[in-house]
């Protein structure tokens, strides 16, 4: 992928300067612009592992991921950084912002909370009658009772017995594994989530044997 | 998915059945853009100001949170100077269950009740667990000053 400045024959005046006067600082600006430009090519494949999809050369028409956000926003901390010593209060104010905008949007698309629910749990979501669905019964992501507007087969209900349209709730299964409504977890494939739910199922079962054996000896 | 038409039940209900304290216009032009004002609540150091926000619907919403930033200076442990809200129902508490007006009554709550052990403005913290009755007075001062 070629820089804005490489694709019009320019120079490119922060890189350029960036190693003329920040040979000794380069620490500082750490991740600098050569870093962040081929995006595919620098952190982002060494933390995917080796399951990671070969380097394609349509960077420009994926959707920017997190990462590439608060990469930037690090850049632009770099910056922000050296300008402490010379730089004016708005120019400081600007870069505050500029940076916080960055963070956000890193921050959002769901990337925080809990992790997306189990793909099988999404596939195997229960069709619901609407027969079986009380008159006042209204789905709490579209705000809209299931009698006026959903169709024969278009609603489910989770574990928890909360009903929700399919087309609502399944964008945010894909995003966090709980109910909308009661924030009640449903299974998901996140190994993390795997180990500490199994961690704590055998703290249960640890505890639960500990109270057995107090019984059998009381 | 009829999304926009929630956006549009909520934008209805919020001028009919206006939250006490607070009000939200959409913009004309960008019906995912509202001006916010919060009146600081009684019993608090915010009492008597009036404090702009803003508030902006993602694309992704109600997937996702609504983005909500204080324009009004702000003497408050979880607002920071750029006015940013450290609230949980914001970030990872976020759920589409969730609306502009149960947003808007938590910052509303969260100006009642400022939690300094949960900082996002860390100076203002600090001055908040070491000399509380101090920093209520920068509070106050800062509504009188700046929340007009």
């Amino acid at each position: 992928m070629a820089s804005y400045f490489e694709d019009r024959s320019l120079e490119d005046p922060i890189h350029s300067r960036t190693k003329q006067q920040q040979g000794s600082h380069r620490a500082v600006l750490n991740p600098d612009l050569s870093a962040f430009m081929p995006v595919e090519e620098t952190e982002d494949r060494s933390n995917r592992g080796p399951s990671s999809s070969p380097h394609t050369s349509d960077n420009f028409n994926r959707p920017p991921s997190p990462g590439d956000f608060r990469r930037l926003a690090e850049m632009f901390g770099a910056f922000r950084a050296r300008e402490d010593a010379v730089g004016d209060e708005v120019h400081q104010e600007f870069l505050d912002n500029l940076i916080t905008q960055l963070m956000d949007e890193a921050g959002a698309s769901g990337k925080t909370g809990p992790p997306p629910a189990a793909k099988s749990f999404i596939r195997d979501l229960p069709i619901v009658h609407l027969r079986d669905v009380k008159r006042e019964e209204a789905c709490v992501v579209c705000n809209e009772h299931f009698h006026e507007s959903s169709d024969q087969l278009s609603i489910t209900r989770l574990p928890c017995k909360h009903a929700f349209d399919r087309d609502c709730i399944v964008p945010w299964l894909e995003l966090h594994n709980n109910c909308p409504a009661c924030r009640a977890e449903v299974p998901s494939d996140d190994p993390d989530w795997i180990r500490k739910k199994r961690e704590a199922e055998l703290a249960k079962y640890a505890a639960e044997a500990e109270m057995d054996q107090d019984w059998m000896y009381s | 998915m009829a999304m926009s038409k929630r956006i549009l039940k909520e934008t209805e209900r919020l001028n009919a059945e206006p939250v006490p304290g607070i009000s939200a216009t959409a913009h004309e032009d960008n019906l995912r853009y509202f001006d916010v004002i919060i009146a600081g609540p009684s019993q608090s150091p915010f009492e008597g100001g009036v404090f702009r926000l803003e508030l902006f619907l993602p694309e992704e919403y109600p997937m996702t949170p609504p983005k909500v930033r204080f324009l009004t200076k702000i003497y408050h442990p979880n607002i920071d100077k750029l006015g940013r809200i450290c609230l949980d129902i914001l970030k990872d508490k976020w759920s589409p269950a969730l609306q502009i007006r149960t947003v808007l009554l938590s910052v509303q709550a969260l100006l009642s009740s400022p939690n300094p052990d949960d900082p996002l403005a860390n100076d203002v913290a600090q001055h908040w667990k070491e000399n509380e009755n101090d920093a209520i007075e920068t509070a106050k001062l800062w509504t009188k000053n700046y929340a007009k």
